[in-house]
């Protein structure tokens, strides 16, 4: 199997978003005016240069990728650090989720517990010192001083 | 005369000096907390200054939006995070700089500049106002576009290793910004169904995700299961702490200099204080005499970041008071405050409330002076959050991304952009993208676009509009001649590589 | 402190707490806060004096009212909200009539003006007028519009946007006397106006964003594009007063969803009519140079079904409307 190097995937997945952005998501998602006449005045004119530029500098990473060929990357990556990154992205997607679920200040406290948890935290008085502490200043500042009015959750 | 003194007697009051003081305290917190804003903090101070009278409430707000500037220095350098938009050039030294221990430094050089910034230009509002609003009347469409075309270089300053993965990410900066309602047909573009998307992706959540959420997934990485995770250690040498007399001369050439980019950014409406910084920060790293060592903790690197975009805070006041209009998002809600109070900005402001003007004038250079006394008082007490442990830190930091996030427009979309540009900014900053190039095309795609069509209706489709107009051709002029600098000297550098031996 | 203290310290702070999160008793209406939705963000215009208004009612109003700013869509966003919303009373919107009246045809929305709204009344307009640089050869709107007939293509004017109030008046005007201009949209009204007194367009249709300029003398103003005159320029005419059939009624209003018990509306109505009135309000209309006007529920009812079919025939004779693509 041809071992590729980290750029070239880069790269090529750059280029393949900007040829499915040129070709497929704007035609879609761009209308086109009926009045137009002039080039200026159609709303997909910077959709295609924007995409063309993304697609024209991913080949030249490529290409350069390429050349600097087998050099790079003597080093073996290891999967394992993306993959904790990756879990703990999911575990902030679920605490948005929750949070337009189960109300803000909940899922905020379940998150906060999950990731001290992840951090090494290992003490219950800390824990609970954090999250009263944050908490209760996120809670002065955003809810008496700011007066933002959180999404309705089942909890508070 | 008799109106200075009369100003000075409107503004020598308990309560505007009162007020100037919170207002600077307020804006630096709130800036200094990354996810929260000084504008976020304006705009909610604004329904309590309906019963002040017009030198408190705008001596307030002005103290909130240069406190919250100077503020965001501080997450930056210490934490990777810039706390507001107008410091994320700050950080390209400043965290480098607190890597290697001197963190008490880098802080204290980002007041030293900011100050000095903020003063210079609020004397040139002072002094040259009303000429230098010309400057915002001659900025047609060809001319804004010639101009955006120039500062697009910025990105090739700011790449970092690799020029041709800072502009992969400038295009994608390109891309984002053109999500929204086009601003020439008002068509939707990309809009998925979301009419949270028709004003474009908002800045605040998108700098948010891109910058604090990114480092949060990064440290994520590093730290081992139950396992306690410090900070780097602060430098206990004495000289590592301060800046030096000898550090500071260094850092004088490239203040003005970033101070004269800000100020002329900022008299011309749009630009606005991150733009500013980069300019200031990149035209820094052309003069210095060791280019090399920005972006690995040169402090003039701070030191011009910080001073571009705290002069944009004074210039920006050029065009607001004598035209009414505001160049950055902080400068409109600044606006709408005058309007309640019933001062309308615009050529008649300087005739008919002179005496308010020029006491406002004095609160601006009262706010400075709080500034730096509240600024040199705070990052005692702030720089000692690095010896928190991380564990601590980093989900506290991620919360109030997500509660900033949702305040300003208390809408949980925005929460949602977080989360997705972490992702974004994340996996870029793994492969050895930089984030900057990004924010920057982003920021200055929809002026771009807007000025360019708009030039092209103005023509009848025409692109010679752009050669005649004397302003827009010295700026493609200016343009032409970076792109060949910066060719020559890739193929300089090249030639200088290949001729070593491989080792 | 051993452990086990702070935790029982901490255990009953939170108690506390969540005591005082605690429902309350059932009551008549209002026993709960009333979210007022904003359809635009904090500190500009719209959010000022709504705000100022929600201050006032709040007097004769038994619950606090906690004003909501829902920015989005130029305001969509809020509209969708508002029409989907519960309406038991709790939720009221700040509702402006380009949104109701034009945005419908200009985009996919999802609201119905006609159908999802209970509408209790519009308190303020916007003023509009049409103005040219001092110097410009034009003393009156006739002569500039003979002007940009004689010379196709050669008048370029701004205003703050494609589909806009004042750019819907200027191609009305077009279409009637068949003139070719060119339309600069600019970002804000503001924008709009510099781009004029820069010399980089001809005219100028926009909100009082002029109104300084004017009086300085820098600007010329040839009409006034809304129903009444500008108090400030007593003046210029009215578009009606020089003989075309067009007005710009735009301003914002007070509204619920469909659906609204009566009695809640009554309520509502009382409340926030009575601020309208008041002088303070008043003065911060004139700081904002908006105009103070009043339709009650019914002329705000009749007002919307009324324009309706008009913006809507005029949107997709432009060709802008997505309906006529």
């Amino acid at each position: 199997m041809v071992k590729f190097n980290r750029d070239t995937i880069a790269g090529s997945i750059m280029l393949v978003f900007s040829l499915i952005l040129a070709f497929i998501i704007t035609p879609n998602q761009v209308e086109m005016h009926r009045s137009v006449a002039l080039l200026a005045l159609s709303p997909r004119l910077f959709c295609y240069i924007t995409a063309g530029l993304l697609g024209l500098t991913s080949a030249i990473l490529i290409i350069a990728s390429f050349k600097k060929g087998q050099e790079a990357d003597a080093q073996p990556t290891s999967w394992e650090p993306l993959l904790r990154g990756l879990f703990c992205t999911a575990l902030a997607c679920a605490y948005a989720a929750l949070a337009g679920i189960i109300g803000f200040f909940v899922s905020t406290a379940l998150a906060m517990t999950a990731f001290l948890f992840y951090f090494g935290v290992r003490r219950w008085a800390g824990i609970l010192l954090f999250l009263i502490v944050v908490l209760g200043f996120i809670y002065v500042l955003f809810i008496q001083a700011l007066k933002v009015v959180m999404p309705d959750g089942l909890l508070y | 005369m008799d109106n200075l003194m009369a100003a000075f007697d409107m503004f020598f009051q308990f309560h505007v000096i009162i007020g100037v003081f919170v207002g600077v305290f307020l804006g630096i917190i709130l800036g200094s907390i990354p996810g929260l804003t000084a504008t976020m903090a304006i705009a909610l101070i604004i329904p309590m200054t309906f019963t002040l009278d017009p030198v408190v409430s705008v001596g307030l707000l002005v103290g909130a939006y240069k406190g919250g500037n100077y503020g965001g220095s501080i997450p930056a350098i210490l934490l990777n995070t810039p706390g507001t938009p107008a410091a994320s050039a700050t950080l390209l030294d400043g965290h480098e700089l607190a890597k290697q221990g001197k963190s008490l430094k880098a802080l204290k050089m980002a007041i030293y500049a900011s100050v000095m910034g903020d003063t210079l230009s609020d004397m040139v509002l002072i002094l040259v106002a009303p000429p230098l609003a010309i400057i915002a009347l001659k900025m047609g469409p060809p001319e804004m576009a010639a101009l955006i075309f120039l500062s697009l270089l910025i990105i090739t300053t700011v790449s970092g290793e690799s020029m041709i993965k800072g502009l992969i990410v400038g295009a994608i900066g390109l891309v984002v910004g053109t999500i929204g309602l086009d601003s020439v047909t008002a068509v939707r573009r990309f809009g998925f169904g979301f009419p949270e998307l028709d004003e474009g992706i908002s800045l605040v959540p998108m700098l948010i995700g891109l910058f604090a959420v990114s480092e949060f997934l990064i440290n994520t990485e590093s730290v081992g299961m139950g396992k306690v995770v410090q900070f780097f250690a602060r430098s206990s040498k004495p000289e590592d702490n301060r800046v030096s007399g000898k550090e500071f001369k260094a850092c004088v050439p490239p203040i003005l200099l970033s101070t004269g980019i800000g100020t002329l950014l900022g008299a011309i409406p749009g630009i606005g204080p991150s733009i500013a910084a980069f300019a200031g920060y990149a035209q820094a790293k052309k003069i210095s005499k060791h280019p090399e060592r920005f972006g690995k903790g040169a402090l003039e690197g701070v030191a011009a970041a910080e001073s571009g975009n705290n002069a944009v805070c004074g210039a920006n006041l050029i065009p607001l008071l004598t035209l009414g209009i505001p160049g950055d998002i902080g400068a409109a809600v600044l606006l709408g405050a005058f309007m309640i109070q019933g001062l309308h900005p615009g050529p008649m402001l300087f005739q008919e409330n002179i005496v308010t003007v020029y006491a406002i004038f004095m609160a601006l250079m009262l706010a400075n002076v709080f500034n730096y006394c509240i600024g040199i008082f705070y990052i005692r007490f702030a720089s000692k959050v690095v010896l928190i442990p991380k564990g601590y830190i980093f989900p506290a930091v991620l919360a109030f991304c997500f509660f900033g996030a949702y305040g300003f427009n208390q809408s949980l979309f925005d929460v949602w952009i977080v989360v997705i540009f972490g992702l974004l900014g994340y996996l870029l900053r793994r492969n050895g993208f930089p984030l900057a190039p990004l924010l920057i095309a982003f920021m200055l795609e929809p002026i771009l676009e807007g000025a360019f069509r708009q030039s092209l209706l103005m023509s009848g489709g025409s692109m010679a509009i752009f050669f005649t107009h004397p302003i827009s051709g010295t700026f493609l002029g200016l343009t032409a001649v970076g792109i060949v600098w910066m060719v020559i000297g890739g193929v300089r550098n090249a030639r200088a590589k290949a001729k070593k031996p491989l080792v | 402190m051993t452990d086990s203290r702070l935790l029982r310290i901490i255990v009953g702070c939170l108690i506390l707490l969540s005591l005082a999160f605690a429902a309350p008793a059932f009551a008549a209406y209002p026993e709960k806060p009333v979210n007022l939705l904003i359809p635009y963000g904090g500190g500009g215009t719209t959010d000022v004096c709504a705000r100022m208004l929600a201050n006032l009612a709040q007097k004769n109003f038994a619950s606090p009212i906690v004003v909501v700013n829902r920015p989005g869509g130029g305001g969509v966003l809020m509209h969708e909200l508002l029409a989907q919303a519960k309406p038991d009373g709790y939720t009221l919107g700040v509702v402006s009539t380009g949104v109701l009246t034009r945005t419908p045809f200009l985009r996919k929305v999802r609201y119905d003006p006609e159908k999802d709204f209970t509408y209790i009344m519009l308190f303020a307009l916007w003023q509009y007028g049409l103005v040219v640089q001092k110097d410009a050869p034009w003393k009156t709107l006739d002569e500039f519009l003979d002007y940009a007939k004689a010379n196709p293509g050669k008048v370029t004017y701004s205003t703050a946007g494609t589909g806009s109030a004042q750019y819907l008046a200027m191609e009305y005007l077009a279409q009637l006397k068949g003139i070719k201009w060119t339309h600069i949209p600019c970002k804000g009204g503001i924008n709009a106006v510099t781009a004029l007194l820069g010399g980089h367009v001809t005219a100028c249709a926009q909100a009082v964003e002029w109104k300084p300029y004017v009086e300085s003398g820098q600007l010329r103003l040839l009409a006034v594009l809304g129903g009444q005159r500008i108090p400030a320029f007593p003046n210029v005419k009215t578009l009606k007063e020089l003989g075309y059939d067009y007005e710009v009624v735009s301003g914002p209003g007070l509204a619920g969803p469909k659906g609204m018990p009566p009695e809640v509306v009554a309520y509502v109505t009382k409340a926030f009519t009575e601020a309208s009135q008041q002088k303070e309000f008043l003065d911060l209309l004139n700081k904002l140079e908006m105009l103070p006007y009043y339709l009650n529920k019914k002329q705000f009812e009749d007002y919307v079904t009324k324009s309706i079919p008009l913006k809507r025939k005029l949107v997709n004779s432009l060709g802008l409307g997505y309906e006529s693509k």
